[in-house]
């Protein structure tokens, strides 16, 4: 099991659709959009939660998440995170942009292989 | 209050974030991060110490992280003030264009006013900033400079250059990048492969180093260059926009066409755009000089020059280099005339280069009148500020009550101004869209019908920043008519009662009204006295005897190019003949030839005048007469009286040698305006030419202006010379006739006696000698005209004001008036009582605008003729305009007042 200070960090902009396709499966807070990031990428992938947050208020200024503050199962309150028609439409068309070009950059590696 | 609470709170609106304190919300939520991660670590079996410190390390730096995110949180909530504050306007402009449906008066007459206001002073901005503010459209225009020479020995201060200056100034400067110099002329042009249609076209004769120094783009082809600029060099030019559209239908093709200029043969190498207008918007065509430094004309001082400055070179250490290179001239071009030195011509005129902004030799005179205009417009503007000040402070109180009640409601101040304001914004932002369009009919208007000597009229539009100006005008009408009433506001609460407790109005509401229309009628003063000086002026010019009788005379220009008049004999043998068969016209009373009409701006030939036996004339340069060359009875014709002596002989008698002077130069030179001790006398045109005998004098004409005392003039018959570079037969003359009726009528017969002789020959200039002394006036016509309008529109919106804001004080005061008049005042006395205080008002602007029109007059001075600043006829006259419409504004309403039912009035409510 790789170290997790050596896991892959996040590639900038690629946070935003990791994010977007989280908050598609459900509102959920901060702390839990980690979580299922890292769990999903089976810990190949951590969050740096010191831009994980401003990451999701810049989407909000953007208007692709919403947030409102809920009682959490652990009884505290917190900020809940809930895509957007806008956001939903955005998750489209980066999730549609990233396997374009990692298309291409297979395509790529392929050839330089062959 | 949550996002969904405000949801619920403003249906259709839709709010994304949730409203609390920005830091709190990034803590609370950093914090319950890190919470969770610490209960899942303990759930693992972490110790409670090493959980929190893991879950604080993998956050990474905490400090950052909070600081964007309030960041963030701080955008977001600005987002959401600037949409709240959106909303309450929208609200606002609801309510105020409710409000204005309900007073339709008042929003017309603001609407009306302003419309006017506006429309008249972005006009005016859009050609004072086109002519006068904008940069002249060539490369780094703050370097171009015209280049003249100061001859205040001769009293030319503004003396143009020689071809001897401008090759000194051109290679033995070191601060300017280049000299172009250039000579207005004009030319027979015909298009080579088209039907015969001979025109007369105004031509620019240059240097090709006068393009590179303006770095003006051809529209086609390419600029003159220094090759085609060279001496013997074939034939070519340029031609102007106008001509390529007119004469060429913009053909793309129209490199390597050819014209006649002046019988000769000329390849147009490129075609320059409408915009260029050096040297004036009427040139049509631009042909080489090619000139020979080696062999120079002897042209003398008539070209006019610009030069570029070198970059961070001012004009003043350019014009001390070119003082220091300018005697070089004497030894690198010693000739400047036959039998003249460059040496002595430098000791006689001591020329002194000056070198001026360009902008100033584009612009020229206009800019006097457009700023005169200019500032009529902007009096205007500020009448109709203060009217639309007016109208706000009486619907400020009639709304009063209404205001007072939202006050009590719980609106705050600055609520209600917003609402109050945004009434008059509305008003005002249609009244500005409305006056944009007045501006683009009147420049179009200007465009077709206005003075066509206007300098950039091309560059004139209704562009973006004329937009913004307008925009900027609406805003200052609207702070200027929101803010007095604002003010008051501010001031103090609203009385609920205000309107209910009768009697007198207000002190205070009083003061302020009456301090506007004082304003107003300072500002009408203003622009009434200032028209009236113009007009004052226009009267004195129209009463000058020009010292001719233009009344059925008319003039038919032509000019005989060399190529086909070689010969001096050829050129006198056709006008001779031309003045035979006008004479014989019927309807025809007299005939005559000259080189130059009086008033007309052509034909204009100073030269010197070397009296025989005066011994000054070594070292000084004698006064400059104005040349003219006549033929057949042309003193007769223009009744211009022979003093003493006799008139020239028939033309093919005629001899050289004969001279006939003005006896203006009978006074200069002989101190004898009768002119007898003048007869016989002898002078010649340069130091070492032949005698000319002076055989007659004339009565002075006018010459270069109404305006201008007239200048000496002396005539020469129109006769073959010996020495052409002393004299010359003129090619160019006006056949002026005077006839027994109407001289329109004679043209067509004009047109096909000069047919006849020569079917190419263009005639121009084809006007009664009526319409050339009404052109000589047009500027200050047109200006008198402009002003005229502005003042007389301006007092009728301060006579508006002032019978708005009286009418009002009356119907405030009807209560006062009633009662007085129940106790026994008769309705005449309270009538004049309120008469006598708006007359009070009126005094106090009547001073006030005098002290304006003290400071301002001045500025007027250049373009006044035969009047003072002071002109009592105008400035009298102004005032007592201004007290007659001020008695009429309040007497009407007061009068009205004093007439009504006393118990009726004491009914009503005031």
């Amino acid at each position: 099991m790789p170290d997790a200070k050596r896991s892959a960090s996040i590639v900038s902009g690629t946070l935003d659709l990791l994010i977007l396709k989280t908050l598609s499966i459900e509102p959920a807070h901060g702390y839990a959009i980690a979580q299922h990031i890292k769990r999903l990428s089976r810990d190949a992938l951590t969050v740096e939660e010191g831009s994980l947050y401003p990451a999701l208020q810049r989407m909000q200024v953007k208007g692709w998440i919403a947030a409102e503050w809920k009682k959490s199962p652990t009884g505290r309150q917190a900020r809940y995170y809930k895509l957007t028609a806008l956001g939903r439409r955005q998750l489209d068309a980066e999730q549609q942009a990233f396997e374009s070009s990692i298309a291409a950059i297979t395509r790529v590696l392929r050839s330089a292989e062959s | 209050m949550s996002g969904e609470e405000q949801d619920r709170a403003r249906p259709g609106r839709v709010v994304r974030t949730e409203r609390e304190p920005v830091e709190g919300a990034v803590d609370d939520e950093i914090a319950f991060h890190l919470a969770s991660r610490v209960s899942e670590l303990q759930r693992r079996g972490v110790s409670a110490a090493d959980a929190r410190r893991l879950a604080i390390s993998e956050f990474g730096d905490i400090e950052a992280s909070r600081r964007e995110l309030a960041a963030v949180d701080r955008a977001l909530r600005r987002r959401r003030r600037v949409l709240t504050a959106l909303d309450g306007s929208l609200q606002d402009l609801r309510h105020a264009t409710r409000s204005l449906r309900r007073a339709p008066t008042f929003g017309l007459a603001t609407f009306g006013t302003l419309a006017i206001g506006i429309g008249a002073l972005t006009t005016m901005f859009a050609i004072v900033n086109a002519v006068l503010l904008r940069p002249l459209p060539y490369r780094d225009p703050a370097r171009l400079v015209g280049a003249w020479h100061d001859m205040a020995a001769i009293n030319l201060p503004h003396a143009p250059q020689a071809v001897q200056t401008y090759f000194t100034y051109a290679t033995q400067t070191h601060t300017i990048e280049g000299i172009g110099i250039y000579r207005e002329t004009a030319a027979n042009v015909s298009v080579i492969g088209q039907a015969a249609d001979p025109q007369r076209v105004d031509v620019a004769a240059c240097t090709a180093t006068l393009f590179s120094v303006l770095g003006a783009a051809p529209l086609r082809g390419h600029l003159i260059t220094a090759d085609e600029d060279q001496p013997g060099a074939a034939p070519v030019a340029m031609i102007g926009e106008g001509m390529w559209r007119s004469k060429f239908g913009s053909d793309p093709d129209i490199v390597g066409r050819v014209i006649d200029v002046n019988g000769v043969a000329r390849q147009i190498i490129g075609v320059l755009p409408r915009s260029f207008e050096i040297p004036t918007s009427r040139i049509a065509l631009w042909i080489p000089l090619n000139l020979d430094p080696a062999n120079p004309p002897p042209t003398a001082f008539t070209y006019g020059g610009i030069a570029r400055l070198k970059a961070g070179v001012s004009a003043a250490a350019a014009e001390r280099d070119f003082a220091s290179v300018l005697p070089r001239a004497a030894t690198l071009y010693p000739r400047f005339a036959p039998g003249v030195s460059t040496q002595q011509i430098l000791a006689q005129t001591k020329p002194r280069p000056i070198l001026t902004p360009l902008r100033d030799d584009v612009v020229g005179a206009v800019s006097t009148t457009l700023w005169l205009t200019g500032a009529a417009a902007l009096l205007l503007y500020l009448v109709a500020c203060i009217n639309v000040g007016n109208l706000a402070l009486v619907r400020f109180d009639a709304r009063q009550l209404e205001l007072a009640v939202r006050q009590a409601l719980g609106a705050g101040g600055a609520r209600i101004a917003r609402s109050y304001l945004a009434e008059i914004a509305i008003v005002a932002l249609a009244a500005g869209i409305t006056a944009l369009a007045i501006s683009g009919a009147a420049l179009a208007l200007l465009g077709s019908k206005g003075p066509t000597d206007l300098p950039r009229l091309a560059e004139v539009a209704l562009d973006g920043r004329c937009v913004l100006f307008a925009l900027v005008a609406c805003s200052c009408a609207v702070l200027l008519g929101g803010a007095i009433p604002l003010r008051r506001l501010r001031r103090g609460t609203l009385l609920l009662n205000r309107s209910t407790r009768g009697g007198t109005a207000g002190r205070a509401a009083n003061r302020t009204r009456q301090t506007l229309v004082a304003a107003q009628i300072a500002l009408a003063l203003v622009a009434l006295a200032g028209s009236g000086l113009l007009v004052r002026s226009f009267i004195r010019l129209d009463a000058v005897h020009p010292g001719f009788d233009a009344d059925r005379v008319a003039t038919y220009w032509m000019s005989l190019p060399p190529a086909r008049y070689a010969k001096d004999t050829a050129i006198v043998r056709f006008y001779a003949t031309l003045l035979d068969r006008a004479r014989a016209l019927p309807g025809v009373v007299s005939a005559g030839l000259t080189s130059r009409v009086p008033l007309v701006p052509r034909g204009f030939n100073d030269n010197p005048f070397y009296v025989e036996g005066a011994t000054s004339a070594d070292e000084k340069l004698p006064p400059l007469q104005i040349f003219t060359t006549v033929g057949g009875d042309y003193f007769q014709t223009m009744r211009i009286p022979l003093l003493a002596g006799k008139p020239f002989d028939a033309m093919d008698q005629q001899r050289e040698g004969d001279a006939i002077i003005s006896s203006r130069t009978a006074s200069m030179f002989w101190h004898d305006s009768t002119g007898r001790s003048a007869i016989g006398k002898r002078f010649r045109v340069l130091p070492t030419s032949r005698w000319y005998t002076v055989v007659g004098v004339v009565a002075s004409t006018r010459d270069s202006s109404l305006m201008k005392l007239p200048a000496p003039v002396v005539y020469f018959p129109q006769t073959t010379y010996t020495d052409p570079a002393q004299r010359q037969t003129a090619r160019t003359m006006a056949l002026v006739m005077r006839t027994q009726s109407d001289p329109a009528s004679l043209n067509s017969t004009v047109q096909g006696i000069v047919r006849a002789l020569d079917p190419s020959l263009p005639l121009f200039d084809v006007q009664p000698m009526v319409a050339a002394v009404r052109a000589s006036t047009a500027r200050l016509r047109f200006t008198t005209l402009m002003l005229g309008a502005a003042a007389l529109v301006t007092l009728a919106l301060g006579a508006l004001g002032l019978s708005g804001v009286m009418g009002y004080v009356v119907t405030l005061r009807r209560r006062e008036i009633g009662i007085r008049i129940a106790l026994g005042a008769a309705p005449t006395t309270v009538a004049a009582a309120t008469t006598r205080d708006a007359m009070r008002v009126t005094a106090i602007g009547v001073a006030v605008g005098l002290a304006l029109f003290a400071a301002a007059a001045p500025f007027a001075r250049a373009t006044l003729f035969g009047v003072a600043v002071w002109d009592p006829v105008a400035v009298a006259g102004a005032v007592l305009i201004l007290l007659a419409a001020a008695m009429l504004a309040s007497w009407l309403p007061a009068r009205r007042a004093a007439q009504v039912d006393p118990a009726e009035a004491l009914r009503a409510e005031a």
